[in-house]
């Protein structure tokens, strides 16, 4: 250890570690820095602002197994406002660690040799370095500290940084501050993964207080629920806006929009979980498409882990948000909007990628927030939880903030903060969870399925209607005496070779009909009918094109019987049938007909009308088939709907509000029915 | 997207309807049979006697 006196003030001043740098005179604030020439003034910097860190110089701790100091600190501040600590950890090894706190979050990293790190003007939010993503770049500007610090600390001087992320909890820093640059490496971590024995609840209630002031404006009070971090408060009351420093006000401008007023009243204390929450402010986003739609944010104070958290509220739908670690979200395009992407084990599908822009602020918050300020916002949904990645661009920081939300209803929420009469959602909230298995009552496509069946019947009709059914045939034909078809429409006198056989039991006779002349262009119908009674006859044939050679079979099984059983009549078969020919072309064409009948009975009369363009048995079908065509895409809709939710809503109704098909794909104006 | 697309799908079997009907399509159209002239020829009685010749319509 080497004690020496300050320059600046003569007070004695200790360099307990060899390696330290600068020991920050606790006497005057002075930077003293060790150089080969003996002590050097750097100049003073500020007091120390209350972060409400629970460490403190000198508090040992232990980081997997290797054992270390607090030995000094400085303080940093934001471009956005808020001050952070940078704790130096001498390890016995001889080594120097960095601990960074911020807002509750601890990350430890060490010096490492690196060659070859990215220019800082060529880093981009997004971009990746050795298997890390970029989740910032920025710069610092030193505002205080204590103790010994590993590096030259200038006072009030401004450094350029990268911050990254990676996959379990890695976390690295690179530090523009000297040139070639500096890289640390490490992890992010707990206040028990420091390994720091500290009496953690004493610290914490001893400075979880709220500040009150008072409006310069209108002179309404306002309090500060975190005073230690607040940058901004406006107040509930006249809506002026002013910047906080270490518990004073300074007036900035009194905002016109004042927007809507709060659900859950500024300073309301609440439990989510295990832990307990003070609404600290709230501001309105909207975003625009063909009109501006609104929510609300509450900025939520934890008490115990001297965090952050939101709870926003969009159409009675409430989510419960907090920030989520860049490294453990495995996201394909970190600087742009992949489709998917997964954090703890699920995956998230995107849902809308905008900008979203800060209407109205009341109360407090830890940066310097104005209304109109922007952020884009690209949203990923998983109901009933969801990821944000919101991109913060100023002149002097680029960030990429995750937030995991969790969908609350509005009663959660009401006994949660012991507040009621919150407004009940008429609509499916985005991260709404919908109960698997239920199915809605009807169908999908049922109304149009109804007006196309009633467009088929009246097509039909109409057709039926329509049809230039003419009769081109119409003849009886005696079957015991074929050489007199009645009547003789045609001067056929070549009909020649008619015959009639009698074998086993069964008669025949093969005839022609006289020659037909086809208009063409529709079907042909052949009707036979007898009035045979407890008789049969089968008349076998063709119709064929004389010039063409086209030859079709056709057949006709004609019986009827009926009779009498135990005092009931009965009665089964037909007397005329008729058989179908597809569109024809336009000629002439004969029938060669052959018929059988009973050879024990009397040959039978057969009347055999020959008709062109007739509403057939077949269209009849064509119909049938028709509806149950159009009956399939309604019932595998239905079946493939997903289960419904409140009043009905279904996964449907829940996409149609998205940019992006649960593909991934972005619609402008899909009409999703 | 369904609406959309049934309506279109309707339209399509309201349309095969109206085209089979209207022509009167029967099933097994394109399955239609023809003799060969050389067949007719060679029948004996003239052209409506070929069946005689062993040829029976498909019956």
């Amino acid at each position: 250890m080497a004690v020496a006196n300050c320059p600046s003030c003569g007070g004695q001043i200790e360099f307990k570690i060899g390696s330290s740098a600068a020991v920050i005179c606790d006497h005057c604030r002075t930077v003293v820095a060790r150089t080969d020439r003996g002590l050097e003034d750097l100049g003073k910097v500020a007091a120390l602002v209350d972060t409400g860190s629970p460490l403190r110089r000198d508090l040992p701790g232990k980081i997997r197994g290797a054992g270390y100091r607090l030995v000094g600190r400085t303080q940093m501040r934001h471009p956005m406002g808020g001050v952070w600590d940078e704790w130096y950890a001498a390890f016995d090894s001889g080594q120097w660690g960095w601990i960074a706190e911020a807002q509750g979050k601890y990350y430890v990293t060490v010096k490492e040799p690196r060659a070859g790190l990215p220019p800082y003007n060529v880093l981009q939010v997004g971009g990746r370095y050795d298997g890390l993503t970029v989740t910032e770049v920025g710069s610092a500007t030193v505002i205080a500290g204590e103790g010994e610090i590993p590096w030259r600390v200038e006072p009030n001087s401004t450094y350029q940084y990268a911050d990254l992320s990676g996959a379990n909890n890695r976390f690295a820093t690179i530090d523009y501050s000297e040139e070639p640059p500096l890289f640390f490496d490490g992890e992010e971590t707990t206040l028990e993964g420091l390994g720091i024995n500290v009496d953690l609840e004493q610290a914490r209630v001893t400075r979880v207080k709220v500040v009150k002031l008072a409006c310069s404006q209108c002179g309404g009070p306002l309090n500060l629920v975190a005073p230690e971090q607040a940058e901004r408060i406006v107040c509930p009351n006249c809506g002026a806006m002013h910047d906080v420093g270490e518990g004073n006000l300074r007036y900035l401008e009194t905002l016109s929009n004042r927007g809507p007023q709060p659900l859950i009243p500024l300073g309301k204390a609440g439990k989510i979980g295990d832990e307990r929450y003070i609404v600290a402010g709230m501001m309105q986003r909207s975003v625009t498409f063909d009109q501006k739609y609104y929510w609300t944010e509450y900025l939520l104070f934890a008490t115990h882990q001297k965090s952050f958290a939101w709870l926003v509220e969009d159409g009675g739908h409430w989510s419960f948000v907090k920030p989520a670690s860049a490294g453990a979200v495995q996201d394909p395009e970190p600087g742009g909007a992949a489709p998917r992407i997964e954090f703890s084990g699920k995956t998230y599908a995107i849902f809308q990628d905008s900008v979203a822009t800060v209407e109205s602020v009341v109360g407090e918050f830890y940066w310097k927030v104005t209304a109109g300020e922007t952020a884009r916002a690209v949203d990923y949904i998983a109901p009933p939880e969801g990821l944000t990645k919101e991109f913060s661009d100023t002149a002097e920081s680029h960030e990429v903030n995750y937030s995991h939300a969790l969908y609350m209803t509005p009663e959660e929420v009401e006994a949660a903060f012991e507040v009621t009469g919150l407004p009940r959602p008429t609509t499916l909230g985005t991260l709404q969870p919908i109960a698997p298995g239920q199915k809605p009552a009807g169908c999908v496509g049922c109304g149009l399925f109804t007006l196309l069946v009633i467009a088929l019947l009246a097509l039909a009709g109409i057709l039926a209607a329509t049809l230039p059914e003419r009769t081109i045939a119409n003849n009886r034909y005696y079957l015991g005496d074929y050489s007199k078809p009645q009547p003789a429409t045609t001067a056929a006198n070549s009909w020649d070779q008619p015959t009639t056989t009698t074998e086993g039991g069964e008669a025949s006779a093969t005839f022609f009909s006289p020659p037909l002349t086809v208009h063409g262009g529709h079907n042909l119908q052949v009707t036979g009918s007898t009035h045979l009674d407890n008789d049969w006859v089968y008349i076998g044939g063709d119709l064929f094109n004389e010039k063409t050679g086209l030859v079709e079979p056709f057949e006709l099984k004609l019986e009827h019987y009926s009779g009498v059983d135990d005092g009931e009549s009965w009665e089964e078969g037909s007397q005329q049938l008729s058989s179908y020919f597809s569109r024809l072309a336009p000629g002439t064409y004969s029938l060669r007909m052959e018929a059988h009948w009973d050879a024990t009975k009397p040959p039978p009369i057969v009347d055999v009308q020959v008709r062109e363009g007739v509403f057939s048995q077949m269209d009849t079908i064509y119909a049938v088939i028709a509806i149950v065509l159009l009956m399939i895409p309604p019932v595998i809709a239905t079946m493939r709907r997903g289960a419904v939710g409140p009043r009905g809503f279904t996964e449907r109704d829940r996409w149609r509000d998205s940019m992006f098909t649960r593909d991934g794909k972005r619609v402008e104006d899909d009409d999703d029915e | 997207m369904f609406k959309a697309f049934y309506a279109f799908f309707g339209i399509l079997i309201l349309a095969g309807f109206s085209y089979l009907t209207w022509f009167g399509i029967q099933p097994g159209m394109g399955q239609r049979k023809y003799v060969a002239g050389g067949l007719r020829g060679a029948a004996h009685g003239g052209y409506r006697s070929f069946w005689y010749s062993g040829f029976h319509g498909g019956k």
